[in-house]
């Protein structure tokens, strides 16, 4: 058996994993060949459900670990890290 | 004792009068399909046609989704059809598809109540998490499972249109797309747990004269049926297995109520004129095209709102331009020589029905309805006036637009009209180039602004409905609210003084619309302010009619004053009611 890939980021952007970043992951994983999961405190989802994510809620700064399985595990972790890295093209702080 | 209707115990329970009117019947529950969903066990070999039968329900109601969607485009509402394009999203999701087939398997038992349960699971979830996106997400899922349940449940799904016995209808609330099927023919009453004096139901069933009384903590009528049912909506209340001395005192008291109405009834003919010959003008709220036969009837002289959305709510999608200029322009020819107010589309808060149009909004009464939503959906609105002013070309007809809360509304909804009237022009099509326009005053700063928006409108029409909800910040349809509710607050009448002194000032009509106007107990303090025309349900105009017909108009004018004086709603209320009492003793 395979081994997953497993990283650990940090959600950036301000507003956390709400309706918007969690659509932009799950079309990023359309064409994803693995299995893909997402764990933030004791929850564990699958990432290629808007609503699970959603269900996850998790904030601003919150540290989510992610683990890939598949034949293109590695391009799959390398474009959602990349995503999460930029925030999701939102502003990480918003000063009023 | 044998089991005959002595095994039943007289019962009476309280609620809201909504409508008054006496029926006698037998109950007919309205369930949704979401109630009373069975559970029971599933063996191994039957579970995959339990989860075929999840896809299939999963399959026809995208289906739905799709269909609906593609008519909404081809109408320009593109803003539902991007919601439905959401709710399409969430059942490809896994949580709705594979996770949901792995549930139906491991619990074993019907897909329904799995369905069901899993959704509670997942509702629960959802309800934990504080931010507002997740909030919007759980109305989409509860929409999307409220279709696949209905699917699942093809039998137990019905509706008011299947009704076919004279009977009294008891639900838990009605939807406007459940009250605008239904067949109120055969509906003798409505009773319901929940619901508010100004629902859709409520409306539909004043319209219709049909007695209704909510808030009414009926029993589980499902188990045991009894056979018979007292609706007094005079007092609001209802009463299980009456007795035979009580059927015969609601009987007669049917009878007394009958033979009143029809002498009112005949009445109806002669003019809205007070005893000192002050003339006004009563016409018809209308929302339902078969009220007009009636209207003359009843002794209406015109429309004073027609309220156009309710000809479709049963509908999934926005009537075209002919289909609208044909309903608009038989309006027009049916009320022959009277003027007719078209208000434009009012949809958002409770009559959303169908439509999915506004988006899912946190506070729906302050969001993104009516004239603001039409301000946003242009097509729609051109559309509509586009209808609207080729039917002017047939009778005398306005346009009435709702809830504007400022004047730059008014123009920016002036502005369309110019540009339909524009169009039609260069295609050579008729219409009244000089068709009045007029202003809801239905949002207390269109209220105070009353002066600006007289000056660029033809007309205002006060909104009491709204009005008193937005003015005392109450939210009519709480019921724990709802001794709040009063258009009897002083804030309230003072706002109806000012519009209408501004209006006079202006020298512009101002009527009144709302459910104020058809309690005559208002009647004399509306005219005594000034107000030109009050427009009712058609079967309250013969009694305004008869108290306008008792006034002087001098009195009106001090009752006024001493009205004015009151600091609290229930002062006014009893001023109201003594002077009411001095008009028409005998009522």
């Amino acid at each position: 058996m395979e081994q997953p890939l497993v990283r650990k980021v940090r959600v950036k952007n301000e507003l956390g994993l709400h309706t918007r970043p969690a659509t932009l992951i799950v079309k990023l994983l359309q064409d994803s060949k693995s299995e893909v999961l997402f764990s933030y405190k004791k929850e564990t989802i699958n990432a290629k459900s808007i609503l699970s994510i959603l269900i996850l809620a998790a904030p601003k700064n919150a540290h989510i670990t992610i683990q890939v399985k598949g034949v293109d595990a590695l391009a799959t972790m390398e474009r959602l890290i990349e995503s999460f890295e930029n925030g999701f093209g939102e502003r990480e702080s918003v000063s009023e | 004792m044998s089991q005959s209707d002595e095994a039943w115990e007289e019962l009476c329970l309280k609620g809201y009068p909504i409508c008054p009117g006496i029926a006698i019947g037998p109950p007919f529950f309205f369930t949704v399909a979401e109630e009373n969903i069975p559970e029971f066990s599933v063996p191994h070999d039957l579970i995959d046609h339990e989860v075929d039968r999840y896809y299939i329900a999963l399959k026809n109601s995208r289906k739905d989704l799709l269909s609906l969607q593609k008519r909404l485009q081809k109408e320009g509402g593109n803003e539902a059809a991007a919601i439905l394009g959401s709710h399409l999203e969430i059942m490809r999701d896994p949580m709705m598809t594979v996770e949901m087939e792995e549930a139906i398997r491991v619990r074993c038992k019907n897909t329904e109540y799995v369905f069901k349960t899993v959704l509670g699971e997942y509702e629960k979830k959802f309800n934990k998490i504080p931010d507002e996106f997740f909030r919007e997400r759980l109305k989409d899922f509860q929409d999307i499972s409220r279709r696949i349940i209905g699917h699942l449940r093809k039998h137990e799904r019905c509706t008011l249109a299947q009704l076919n016995l004279k009977s009294i209808v008891f639900a838990h609330e009605l939807s406007p797309s459940d009250t605008a099927e239904a067949n109120t023919e055969v509906i003798e009453a409505f009773v319901t747990r929940s619901g508010a004096e100004t629902s859709h139901v409520a409306i539909m069933a004043r319209a219709k004269g049909i007695p209704f009384v909510s808030n009414v903590e009926f029993p589980d009528l499902t188990i045991s049926v009894p056979p018979k049912v007292i609706v007094d909506g005079c007092a609001g209340q209802v009463i299980f297995n009456p007795t035979k001395e009580t059927i015969k005192y609601f009987k007669d008291e049917q009878k007394k109520l009958k033979i009143r109405a029809k002498g009112l009834q005949k009445k109806g003919i002669l003019e809205a004129e007070t005893i000192d010959g002050y003339k006004t003008s009563l016409s018809a709220n209308i929302e339902m095209f078969s009220e007009l036969d009636t209207l003359h009837h009843f002794g209406g002289e015109g429309v004073g709102l027609f309220r156009s959305e309710y000809l479709f709510l049963a509908r999934d999608a926005f009537p075209s331009e002919e289909e609208q200029f044909l309903v608009y322009r038989s309006l027009v020819e049916k009320v022959e020589g009277h003027p007719s107010v078209i208000r434009t589309f009012d949809i958002g808060g409770d009559k959303l029905g169908n439509f999915h149009l506004s988006r899912y909004e946190k506070n729906p009464y302050l969001g993104c309805r009516a004239i603001r939503l039409m301000l946003k959906e242009k097509a729609v609105f051109k559309t509509q006036i586009r209808a609207i002013l080729r039917a002017s070309a047939f009778g005398e007809v306005s346009i009435l637009f709702p809830m504007i809360s400022g004047v730059l509304e008014l123009r920016e909804a002036k502005e369309v009209v110019e540009e339909a009237k524009t169009e039609l022009l260069k295609t050579g099509i008729p219409f009244a180039r000089n068709i009045p326009i007029g202003c809801m005053i239905e949002v207390p700063s269109a209220a105070i602004t009353a002066d600006i928006l007289a000056k660029e409108c033809d007309f205002l029409s006060i909104g009491t409905n709204d009005l008193v909800q937005y003015s005392l910040a109450v939210d009519r349809g709480n019921p724990s609210m709802s001794y709040l509710y009063t258009p009897a607050h002083p804030s309230i009448i003072r706002m109806i003084k000012m519009v209408v002194d501004e209006g006079i000032k202006a020298g512009k009509t101002v009527s009144v619309c709302g459910e104020i106007a058809a309690d005559p107990r208002f009647t004399p303090l509306l005219l005594g302010l000034g107000v030109h025309e009050l427009s009712v349900s058609s079967p309250s105009l013969p009694i305004i009619k008869n108290v306008i017909r008792h006034l002087s108009i001098i009195e009106a004018e001090e009752l006024v004053h001493e009205v004015l004086r009151c600091v609290t709603p229930v002062e006014v209320e009893s001023v109201l009611e003594r002077a009411y009492q001095k008009i028409l003793p005998d009522l």
